[in-house]
């Protein structure tokens, strides 16, 4: 048996393909991560984002402002007549820093999404080479 | 749907940039707030000083002066009416803090449901949100007002009754 395989070389290419495939396969590995730790920011942000949308909201009725943005609907033309004060007003009670920390939790949300999107992408079309070509 | 390529797409980028921008915006308003807040607080601070400072001391007025730790709004008030003077109404808001409205007839418009009323119409225990200009005397000038449902009625927060009435 040994004598009978024992003059078979290996290709050439042989070396380049299993240092391409294990090249391959340590960058699957180090996406795999890096999308698990996305979705674990993500499960982490999402209670955020509803504790900063609760915030938010009653920020909103406590400081007024939805009753005088309200009257907009109730009192169309005198608030019209009066926009500046009414502005003004709406300026005054507007929940600044809830609303921005409720704003930068959605845009750090989308981010995360499109960056996990974009790297499950990449994990699949690697995973399809690998498939096509084998080991 | 391909959820990649709409991540990849413009309206997404437009969205995420609009939100960044928003906060920006927020922000910069925030830090222009917190400026004038500074620059508000020092001119108060000075006047309050200013007969100690430079002429000995004045006579103060007892208890805490609003405005020591955050703006009161100008230009509205939500809260209950405490008194009616005439044209002048006290405010009691849901800080207990108290600000008076001065009805101006012929400018102020006064509202209840779907019609307009008359200053007489109003009674003290009404909840009431007002719109206006504050004046010179730290009034605000009524532009609008209207009777708004007693919180019990659950269309409102209560006022906060924890602290004591400012004045």
């Amino acid at each position: 048996m040994g004598k009978k395989y024992g003059n078979i070389e290996p290709p050439a290419y042989l070396l380049d393909k299993v240092i391409a495939r294990i090249d391959r396969e340590e960058r699957l590995l180090a996406l795999k991560r890096r999308v698990f730790a996305f979705f674990v920011a993500i499960a982490g942000l999402i209670p955020a984002l509803v504790y900063a949308f609760g915030s938010a909201r009653s920020m909103f009725v406590e400081s007024g402002f939805s009753e005088y943005s309200s009257l907009i609907f109730s009192d169309t033309s005198v608030v019209l007549s009066y926009w500046q004060s009414f502005f003004l007003t709406l300026l005054e009670t507007f929940p600044i820093m809830e609303t921005a920390i409720f704003l930068g939790a959605i845009f750090i949300l989308l981010q995360l999404l499109k960056l996990t999107a974009k790297d499950i992408k990449i994990i699949n079309n690697m995973r399809t080479v690998n498939n096509q070509y084998g080991s | 749907m391909d959820l990649n390529k709409f991540f990849q797409s413009k309206t997404f980028s437009i969205i995420t940039w609009s939100v960044a921008g928003l906060i920006l915006v927020l922000l910069v308003f925030s830090a222009g707030m917190s400026a004038g807040f500074k620059k508000a607080s020092f001119s108060y601070k000075w006047g309050e000083n200013y007969y100690r400072n430079f002429a000995g001391p004045a006579p103060k007025f007892p208890g805490n002066m609003p405005g020591h730790d955050e703006f009161m709004g100008a230009h509205g008030i939500i809260g209950q009416i405490i008194k009616i003077d005439g044209s002048t109404l006290v405010i009691k808001d849901r800080e207990n803090t108290e600000k008076t409205v001065v009805i101006k007839e012929g400018v102020s418009v006064l509202r209840r449901l779907r019609e307009d009323i008359k200053l007489t119409d109003l009674k003290v225990d009404d909840f009431i949100v007002v719109i206006g200009e504050p004046d010179s005397e730290g009034q605000i000038e009524a532009k609008l007002v209207r009777i708004l449902p007693s919180p019990e009625q659950g269309l409102m927060p209560p006022p906060n009754n924890d602290n004591n009435a400012q004045f």
